[in-house]
C-alpha cells in the first residue's frame, strides 16, 4: 500500500516539476516599487486599497492595452504628429508572440529581442536582469543616459538608433546592426511606447494619492457625469504632457561645433591643455575619475534608478523595495579612462555630448559653458571641450595604460 | 511488493525523490516579481470609450463656478518640536577636508534641525496644494508678479549648501553660486514637471537653472563629487509656499481670502506631517494637508507642535 502510495506521489511531483513553472502569460506587470514609494512619501501606515490598485491598472490598461494588443491613448498637441512619437502599426510589428503574419511580416520583434533583459513591462527586470552588471534599463522612468539632449530632457529618435546600432560597449547591450531598419525603427518606437506608459504609470500613481482615502483616480461608474468628465480631462492632460516631452526632444538637441582640425602639433597642444583642464578646478573631472583617470575618484554612490528607492545612499533601505522587485543596488563607477571602451560611443562627438551634457541618471554633471562677452565669468568653452576630448581619447595610448603592441586583427595561432 | 516488506533501499530513494521534487515545485523559479496587472477587463471597455468621447471638452465644466477671493490675507505661523529633539549625526567628510571640514570642524546632518532655545523646528515646508488661475490677479497678488523675475540665490560654502530647504517657483531661475575654492555640481533630481538637472560649478562660478514646471513635493538637491552635501527643494508653480527658519517661524502673506484653501506640510525626516496640535489641540491632517480659509485682511497665526516621534523614520 505504502509503496503505491509513494509511486503515486513521486508520479505527480515528477509530473509537476517536468511541467515547470512554465512562462507566465504574457502580461504587464504593476509598477510596485513607485507605488509603494508613494504610499512611504505620504506616511508610513499609508497603503493604497487594492481597488484603487485595480482602477490604476483598469486605466492603465484602457489607454496603454496588453503587451499582446497594444492601444494608444486618444491625445492630441498641435503641431506634432503624434505618429512619429509612437505609430500603432509599429507597435504592432514590435508586440505580441514572436512570429510573423500572413505576409511574411515580423511580429513581436520586442520579446524575440528585448525582453529578456529588458523585461515585458519595459522594467529592466527580465529573468536575464540579475545576471548582468550593468543591469539592463528599466524605460519605466523614461530617463536614458547616452543621447543628444540635456539631462530632463528626452533622446532622439537617432538617439536610440545609435544604441540599438551599436550596441553599448562594456555592457550586455549587443549590436542589432543586422536588423532591417524597419526592425529597429519597430523597437524604437516599442520602447518610448514603454517608457510613456511607465511615466503615466508613476504620474496616476502620484495623483492617486492625492485623492480622498480608498477613492478611485476615475471613478467610472460615478452618478456625477460633470466629477467623472473631470477625472478623464486630467489623465488625458497628464499623458498629453508627457507625450509632448518625447514630441519636443528633437527641438532639445545641442548642437556641436565640429572638431577643430590639427596637425600632430597642435594635437599634442590640445591634449595638453585638455590634460590641465581635466585636473582644474573647473572642469573637475579628477574628482570622480580619479588622478590616473582609473575611475577611483568617487565610487559609493549610486544611479538615481536606484537612488529614488534609498535613503541617505543606504543599501539596506532598498531592501522593501527589492522585495517588490527592484534589483539590488549597486555602486555607480565612473569610467575608467585608460580602456577605451565608451559606453555612448567612441567617436569624438560621443565623448564631447558626455562631458558636454553629463550623463542623465548619473553622478556625471554637464559641463558649465562660459557666457559669452564676460571674460570674468568661469566656464569652458566649446574648444576646452574639445581639448579635453583629446585628452581622454589619448589616455588609454599611454604607457601607463599598458597599451597592446598593434597587431593585426583576429591574428590568432591555430594549431 | 504485496509480501508487506518493501525493499527499504527503494523506499528511501522514492521518498527522497518525492521529498526533492516537492522542495522544487514549492521553492518555484520565480524570483520577487512585481504583481500582475488586476485589470477590470468590463471597466476597460467603458473607459476606453470614455477617453475617445472626450475630444470636446464639455460646455459647462467651468460653470461650477469656483468661488472667487474676495480679498487677500496672512497666514503665519511656527512649528516646535515636543519632547527632546534628536541628536544630529555627523557627517561623513570624506574629501578635500581643508575645505569642508576647516580645522576638522564636524559637519552635522541637517535632516532635523531644531532650535535649542525655542524648539523651533527648521526648513518645514508649507504650500499651497490646489491649482490656482496664475494669471489672474484675484489670485495671485500683485505683490508676487515682479518677484517672477527675480532668481532665487542658492549658494555653498564649506562643502554646505546653504539653504538646506529651498522653495522656488516653476517660472523663475535659481542662481546656482559656489564661495568655495573648489569645483563643486549641483545635482538636482527634480520630479513631476520640474526638470531634473547636473552641471558642475567651478570655484566662485555660477549657473542657472529653470525648473520649468512644478513638484509634487520636495526632492533632492547633491552634489556627486561631495556627497555629503544635501539640500531639498520645492517647486511650485503657485507663489504660496513658505519654508520655515531657523526659530520654526514662517509666513505666507498675501493668500487669497474667501475661498477654501488646501496647503501641505512636509519636513524631510518626517514626510507629510499628519499629526500634529494646533494651539494645544490635537489635530490630524490628513497626508499632511491643512484646510485653511481666510477672511479678507485676516492674519491666521497658527502655534503647531509635533511630538518628536514624527521625526524617527
Amino acid at each position: 500500500m505504502m509503496s503505491r502510495w509513494i509511486l503515486c506521489l513521486s508520479a505527480a511531483a515528477l509530473a509537476a516539476v517536468a511541467g515547470g513553472c512554465g512562462s507566465p502569460p504574457a502580461e504587464f506587470r504593476e509598477y510596485a516599487t513607485f507605488a509603494y514609494k508613494v504610499e512611504q512619501s505620504i506616511g508610513d501606515d499609508f497603503k493604497f486599497t487594492s481597488s484603487q490598485h485595480e482602477n490604476i491598472d483598469t486605466i492603465m490598461a484602457s489607454l496603454f492595452g496588453t503587451p499582446d494588443q497594444p492601444t494608444l491613448p486618444k491625445i492630441e498637441i498641435e503641431g506634432v504628429d503624434l505618429s512619429e512619437v509612437v505609430s500603432l502599426p509599429k507597435l504592432r510589428m514590435a508586440a505580441g508572440p514572436v512570429g510573423s503574419d500572413q505576409d511574411g511580416r515580423p511580429r513581436g520583434l520586442y520579446r524575440e529581442h528585448c525582453a529578456h533583459c529588458h523585461g515585458i513591462t519595459g522594467d529592466g527586470a527580465g529573468p536575464t536582469a540579475v545576471f548582468l552588471n550593468p543591469y539592463p534599463r528599466d524605460y519605466r522612468p523614461g530617463k536614458y543616459k547616452f543621447k543628444s539632449t540635456p539631462v530632463g530632457y528626452k533622446p532622439t529618435h537617432e538617439d536610440l538608433t545609435k544604441i540599438l546600432i551599436d550596441g553599448i560597449p562594456g555592457t550586455a547591450m549587443p549590436s542589432f546592426k543586422l536588423l532591417p531598419a524597419d526592425e529597429i525603427d519597430a523597437l524604437i518606437h516599442y520602447v518610448r511606447y514603454l517608457s510613456i506608459r511607465g511615466e503615466t504609470e508613476r504620474a496616476l500613481l502620484t495623483l492617486l494619492a492625492d485623492t480622498d482615502e480608498g477613492q478611485p483616480l476615475v471613478d467610472i461608474h460615478s452618478k456625477d457625469q460633470d466629477v467623472v468628465q473631470e477625472q478623464l480631462a486630467m489623465v488625458t492632460e497628464t499623458v498629453t504632457q508627457i507625450v509632448e516631452r518625447w514630441a519636443d526632444a528633437n527641438k532639445a538637441v545641442v548642437n556641436i561645433p565640429p572638431r577643430p582640425s590639427m596637425n600632430a602639433e597642435e594635437l599634442t597642444a590640445s591634449i595638453n591643455r585638455g590634460r590641465d583642464l581635466f585636473y582644474g578646478t573647473i572642469a573637475n573631472c579628477v574628482k570622480c575619475h580619479g588622478d590616473a583617470a582609473l575611475g577611483d575618484g568617487q565610487t559609493n554612490d549610486y544611479d538615481e534608478w536606484a537612488k529614488e528607492f534609498m535613503t541617505g545612499n543606504n543599501p539596506a533601505s532598498a531592501d522593501p523595495y527589492i522585495a517588490l522587485g527592484l534589483l539590488p543596488p549597486r555602486t555607480i563607477k565612473p569610467r575608467n579612462l585608460r580602456l577605451g571602451v565608451y559606453r555612448g560611443g567612441n567617436r569624438p562627438i560621443d565623448i564631447f555630448w558626455r562631458i558636454r551634457l553629463g550623463i542623465e541618471g548619473t553622478p556625471m554633471p554637464a559641463a558649465t559653458l562660459k557666457p559669452e562677452g564676460d571674460p570674468h565669468a568661469k566656464g569652458l568653452t566649446e574648444d576646452d571641450i574639445w581639448d579635453i576630448v583629446n585628452y581622454v581619447q589619448s589616455l588609454p595610448r599611454e604607457a601607463i595604460s599598458n597599451p597592446q603592441d598593434a597587431v593585426p586583427h583576429n591574428l590568432r595561432e591555430r594549431l | 511488493m504485496s509480501t508487506g516488506q518493501p525493499l527499504p533501499a527503494s523506499r528511501n530513494v522514492a521518498i527522497a525523490a518525492v521529498a526533492l521534487a516537492t522542495a522544487l515545485v514549492l521553492v518555484g523559479c520565480e524570483r520577487s516579481l512585481a504583481p500582475a496587472e488586476r485589470v477590470n477587463q468590463a471597466d476597460v471597455i467603458i473607459l476606453r470609450k470614455a477617453f475617445g468621447a472626450e475630444e470636446e471638452p464639455t460646455a459647462d465644466s467651468n460653470s461650477g463656478a469656483a468661488a472667487e477671493p474676495t480679498g487677500f490675507g496672512t497666514l503665519r505661523g511656527r512649528f516646535t518640536l515636543i519632547g527632546n529633539p534628536p541628536e544630529r549625526p555627523a557627517l561623513d567628510v570624506n574629501k578635500e577636508q581643508e575645505v569642508c571640514a576647516p580645522g576638522g570642524k564636524k559637519v552635522l546632518s541637517e535632516a532635523l534641525v531644531v532650535d535649542p532655545a525655542s524648539g523651533g523646528i527648521k526648513d518645514v515646508f508649507v504650500y499651497l496644494n490646489q491649482k490656482i488661475p496664475l494669471d489672474d490677479p484675484k489670485w495671485v497678488h500683485e505683490s508676487y508678479v515682479a518677484a517672477l523675475n527675480e532668481p532665487v540665490i542658492f549658494d555653498q560654502k564649506e562643502c554646505i549648501f546653504l539653504t538646506h530647504g529651498l522653495a522656488m517657483r516653476a517660472g523663475q531661475a535659481l542662481k546656482i553660486l559656489n564661495s568655495d575654492p573648489i569645483g563643486h555640481n549641483t545635482n538636482i533630481q527634480g520630479g513631476g514637471g520640474a526638470q531634473p538637472f547636473n552641471q558642475t560649478v567651478s570655484a566662485g562660478g555660477q549657473i542657472f537653472y529653470t525648473p520649468q514646471g512644478e513638484s509634487a513635493s520636495p526632492f533632492d538637491v547633491t552634489c556627486s563629487i561631495h556627497p555629503w552635501m544635501s539640500a531639498k527643494m520645492l517647486v511650485r508653480n503657485s507663489p504660496y509656499f513658505a519654508v520655515s527658519k531657523a526659530d520654526g517661524t514662517f509666513e505666507i502673506a498675501n493668500v487669497p481670502a474667501g475661498v477654501p484653501l488646501e496647503f501641505r506640510v512636509w519636513q524631510e525626516k518626517a514626510g507629510f506631517i499628519q499629526k500634529v496640535s494646533v494651539d494645544g489641540e490635537f489635530v490630524e491632517w490628513s497626508k499632511g494637508k491643512l484646510p485653511v480659509t481666510l477672511q479678507p485682511d485676516q492674519t491666521l497665526e497658527l502655534s503647531v507642535a509635533i511630538d518628536a516621534s514624527a521625526f524617527s523614520r
